[in-house]
């Protein structure tokens, strides 16, 4: 082997923990990338294949009032329309399997009864299809059977007018249109327990709901090649003879385009967190290699007067990242490749997706191998360069530090003043600025990924206060069957047990500003209702004046303004109004206005919902069952349980934010070390000469101390800075999936994160002072190279 | 400069000159004088004097602010970096105070790596076993003793062949006997390898061995004879 790889061989052995530190931060960097991203690559392509091979609709046509199924075929007669079917799907009142007097939403989706439906195919995962007319067996969703533990045989209640009606689940499907399980509406996220998915014989829905021969839902197919839009034009000039219909195209379906904002984002966070991992081992490999080259100044300088080339000298130090590189990146992509499966499995099995499609991740480990090796060059390239154009005269003086930042410093600072130990910690650190620079730089960047990830548990927590505690303050919310006089909910206010019951409308609309236009809902209360009040952002308070009033992503994605003038287009009745405020929902999306004002969309003062608090939370199951005796209530939602179910829903992000944080506080102990031991070695001459001028062990150990502390506190305070814009983007990434949070850091993040730093700061010091307090003093100050 | 004339090196009118401030220091001043090949000369003075300048000029380390230099018959003042790396690699040898080895290599790696440069890494054995350390090329800077560690350079810089060897304060870190002991070998190369040595140093009494002695004193060269009778290094004492 030549001498100088053998050099580096051994250079690297004698800093064997430092190296071994680096190459960890690289693993984990190259190791996560490799996770991540082929765990997205695999997701997406198990998502794309399942909507693929389910023949997910292009477009679901909504019409009110029902109309005759046979408009299918008309539709079919389009050209341009590869598939059309008509179905009827209702929203109505279930028994909860685990505590039959309460009751929960399902939604019933009707389909034919000689036919399997073409579009919108169902995956059975456990037990079997409906047979033919079958009217006593349902199909119900895997997510609430998995929930409930419910299997084929098992019953579940449908009901409908105050009347039960019991089916034996034949089997647990997966439905295309329910990849990502939500109920719509205003509520972002449903509990897979709080809602079910039915589909039952076409028969049934007739007898039940006595809607035979109408259909209220068109799934229709494409062709791929074709003029969508006429053919959508020519759909919308038929059906305008039946009354009011509107579109929701497959990008906007709002299980569809949830998880595909939900998939995208994951892609984005399997980038940006190996780029932060790398970007902190790129710092600490470059402090530490600058290192390296300073304390070799005079073996460059011997090899550059033997007669090495500048090229040979840039080489050779170019070894010590490339032999990281090859190393860290061997080991990263080893254990990425095995954690992707695991993570795989862990993000289809929390989805639910019925497919696990693998793909092929060679070119990610190919990336993995160029951003690994690209973070190592980048680091050793400037070490390397300064190695190979020192002048061999220069290089074997000994290294004089320049005083320019020193005097510098002192214009600003009256260093005269300042106790002896301080004064000499600031000029120390002044004079190797590089060195001080890059500690700093290190020890921001992991206080930064830390504070981050604790801050996102932080704000998350901070999202399910507000929006449970703060803007909704009832404990439970009845769901009426239709459109009602929110009248009616006088009657709940008059019970003992119900301290207040204001009515809801929550109508689904379709908000349009010129181009662009967003499918959501209204919300809307009386002017003084109390239970229900979003954060005031901008404009008006909420209620305060007539208008609408959108939440910030709403008005952003439709380009709408406080004073601006927009269309509300209901399934009643279209109405234009000005934008009199901004609001915020940290969980779900919503446009909010008062009842009286929302009577234009519904042609009506109706209700359809109320929400209720009770004198006592133990009323609940009493108020719930006296709700469940009107015909009226459809189901009886408990605010608990909701926040319940959610937070279980949650337990993914939080496992994941629980890693990261593992991952970020390992990194941050690694670069600390890293700073800290270097500071401390690297400069033995300099201190072991201290201790012969007559410094005590102690003085030598106070003034390491207070540098590393003053260095700390600097990085400490960056990090915290940088932890912010970090989770500010983090949360931004979330936004996408109609989260508005608003970014918090608690002080006792802060506090702890802190604290922890300074401590793995302190303790990295002692191995490095304990081995310069064994060494021969005059050795020591007499050492050059080595 | 012809070397038939038996000069290996020469220098006319070499100054060194630094810019501190608004004050310019002179390393070196107008410097001027023969080397013959196969002598060893010794160079006195007391710290800046600007020996080790001189030092670093002939073996191209440093260029001089004015003046030229000769070397082997190629003038290397005009000498581009390329030409002078080629220049160290083949023609110069270095010896320092502080040993200069590299800890990560052993004694064998430490002469290999420099003859390897030379195409001559055969030559890294026979270059250590000349300096009497056949039986410790294994042995790492750390397991050697000063006057070891120092005939390791010795043997780093003879196993590249080169016309000059040039020492810097060589015994200025071993103790008197081991000093002693590498002057004596640095003695027997120059006599029995005709090798040209330039030899830095404080110390006045080594001046005895050497055929030739340059005094220098603020950059200039203030006494420059002739040994006559240069005593056996053995024989030194200070």
């Amino acid at each position: 082997m030549n001498p100088l790889l053998r050099k580096a061989f051994r250079d690297l052995w004698r800093s064997r923990a430092l190296f071994i530190s680096i190459i960890a931060l690289l693993t984990l960097g190259v190791g996560i990338f490799v996770t991540m991203y082929s765990a997205f690559l695999n997701v997406k392509s198990s998502e794309d294949f399942a909507y693929e091979h389910l023949n997910f609709a292009d477009g679901f046509y909504i019409v009110a009032p029902p109309i005759p199924a046979r408009a299918v075929d008309r539709i079919l007669d389009i050209d341009g329309v590869v598939a059309a079917e008509g179905r009827y799907v209702a929203d109505i009142a279930m028994r909860q399997p685990d505590d039959p007097d309460e009751t929960l939403s399902a939604r019933v989706i009707s389909i034919p009864d000689e036919e399997t439906p073409d579009i919108n195919r169902v995956i059975v995962r456990e037990g079997e299809y409906l047979e033919a007319s079958d009217g006593r067996h349902a199909l119900v969703d895997n997510l609430f059977t998995t929930y409930y533990d419910l299997k084929p045989g098992d019953t579940v209640s449908l009901v409908y007018q105050g009347k039960d009606r019991d089916f034996q689940i034949s089997g647990a499907i997966t439905s295309p249109e329910y990849l990502w399980k939500s109920k719509g509406g205003a509520e972002l996220i449903t509990s897979p327990g709080d809602f079910a998915i039915v589909m039952v014989r076409r028969n049934v829905v007739d007898d039940m709901l006595g809607v035979e021969g109408l259909i209220n839902e068109i799934t229709v197919r494409f062709k791929p090649d074709g003029d969508t839009d006429a053919v959508k034009a020519e759909i919308d000039g038929y059906l305008e003879r039946f009354g009011t219909h509107h579109l929701i195209e497959k990008e906007e379906q709002l299980s569809y385009a949830t998880l595909k904002s939900d998939i995208d984002g994951f892609e984005e966070m399997a980038i940006a967190m190996p780029v932060l991992f790398l970007c902190i081992t790129a710092m600490v490999a470059f402090a530490m290699l600058t290192r390296i080259v300073q304390s070799q100044r005079h073996i460059i300088g011997l090899m550059r007067a033997e007669g090495f080339s500048r090229i040979q000298i840039l080489r050779h130090y170019l070894t010590f990242p490339i032999l990281i590189a090859l190393i860290g990146n061997g080991l990263g992509i080893l254990w990425g490749t095995f954690a992707a499966g695991g993570f795989t499995s862990l993000y289809v099995e929390t989805l639910d997706l019925p497919f696990t499609v693998v793909v092929s991740q060679t070119w990610v480990l190919v990336v993995a191998f160029a951003i690994g090796l690209a973070a190592c060059v980048i680091a050793g390239i400037q070490p390397a360069l300064a190695a190979a154009q020192l002048t061999p005269s220069e290089a074997m003086r000994t290294n004089v530090a320049s005083g320019g930042v020193s005097m510098m410093l002192e214009r600003f600072v009256p260093m005269q003043r300042l106790p002896g130990m301080l004064r000499l910690a600031l000029r120390n650190m002044t004079r190797g600025r590089w060195r001080t620079l890059s500690s700093i730089m290190g020890i921001a960047v992991s206080v930064a990924l830390v504070t981050a990830v604790m801050g996102m548990l932080d704000t998350m927590d901070n999202a399910f206060d507000v929006q449970f505690n703060e803007i909704q303050q009832h404990d439970l919310k009845a769901l009426f069957t239709h459109d009602i006089d929110y009248r009616k909910t006088d009657v709940f206010q008059s019970w003992p047990q119900v301290r207040k019951a204001e009515p809801i409308a929550e109508i689904p609309v379709k908000l349009i500003n010129g181009e662009y236009s967003e499918h959501s809902v209204v919300t809307a209360v009386m002017g003084d209702a109390t239970l229900l009040r979003p954060e005031y952002v901008a404009g008006a308070q909420p209620l305060s004046t007539d208008g609408i009033f959108l939440t910030e992503t709403l008005a952003r994605d439709l380009g709408l303004e406080v004073g601006d003038t927009m269309m509300v287009e209901s399934e009643r009745q279209d109405q234009a109004f000005p934008v009199a405020g901004l609001v915020r929902f940290p969980m779900g999306e919503s446009a909010y206005m008062s009842l009286p004002q929302a009577a234009a969309l519904m042609r009506g003062f109706h209700a359809t919902a109320a929400l209720i608090t009770l004198e006592h939370p133990d009323y609940a199951s009493e108020v719930t069952q006296m709700l469940e005796m009107r015909a009226y209530v459809l189901s009886v939602e408990r605010s608990a349980d909701v926040r319940e179910g959610i937070e279980e829903l949650m337990a993914l992000t939080n496992q994941f934010i629980g890693i990261m944080t593992i991952f970020g506080m390992s990194l941050a102990a690694f670069a600390v070390f890293n700073t800290v031991t270097l500071n401390v070695t690297e400069r033995s001459r300099e201190l072991a000469t201290m201790r012969t001028l007559g410094f005590s062990k102690r003085q030598v150990n106070m003034l390491i101390t207070v540098e590393s502390l003053i260095t700390g506190v600097v990085g400490i305070i960056l990090g915290f800075v940088l932890g912010y814009a970090i989770e500010a983007y983090l949360v931004g990434q979330m936004s996408t999936l109609d989260w508005n949070m608003d970014i918090i850091i608690d002080t006792s993040t802060y506090v702890i994160v802190g604290a922890l730093t300074l401590a793995v700061l302190l303790l990295s010091q002692v191995p490095g002072l304990r081995a310069l307090h064994r060494r021969n003093l005059a050795e020591a100050t007499k050492e050059l190279a080595s | 400069m012809d070397r038939q004339d038996g000069v290996i090196a020469r220098l006319e009118g070499v100054t060194k000159q630094y810019e501190v401030g608004d004050a310019v220091v002179y390393a070196l001043r107008d410097v001027s004088l023969d080397i013959q090949e196969g002598q060893f000369v010794v160079l006195l003075g007391p710290s800046g004097s600007g020996k080790t300048t001189l030092l670093n000029m002939i073996g191209g380390l440093d260029v001089p602010t004015r003046g030229q230099i000769w070397v082997g018959g190629s003038e290397i003042t005009n000498m581009n970096e390329a030409s002078l790396t080629m220049y160290r690699r083949k023609q110069v040898g270095f010896i320092f105070q502080f040993f200069n080895l590299v800890p990560s290599l052993t004694a064998g790696e430490n002469v290999e790596m420099v003859a390897e440069l030379t195409g001559n890494k055969r030559n890294a054995i026979p270059a250590l076993r000349s300096v009497g350390l056949g039986d410790r090329i294994g042995h790492f800077p750390a397991q050697l003793s000063g006057g070891e560690q120092q005939r390791v350079a010795i043997a780093r810089a003879l196993a590249k062949g080169p016309s000059i060897l040039l020492g810097d304060e060589p015994t200025g870190d071993l103790d008197y006997e081991t000093g002693k002991m590498i002057l004596g070998l640095m003695r027997r190369i120059n006599r029995s390898e005709n090798a040209t040595i330039l030899l830095v140093t404080h110390n006045v009494a080594i001046s005895r061995m050497a055929d030739r002695v340059i005094r220098m004193r603020s950059g200039e060269i203030v006494e420059d004879r002739a040994v006559e009778n240069p005593i056996h290094p053995e024989d030194l004492e200070w």
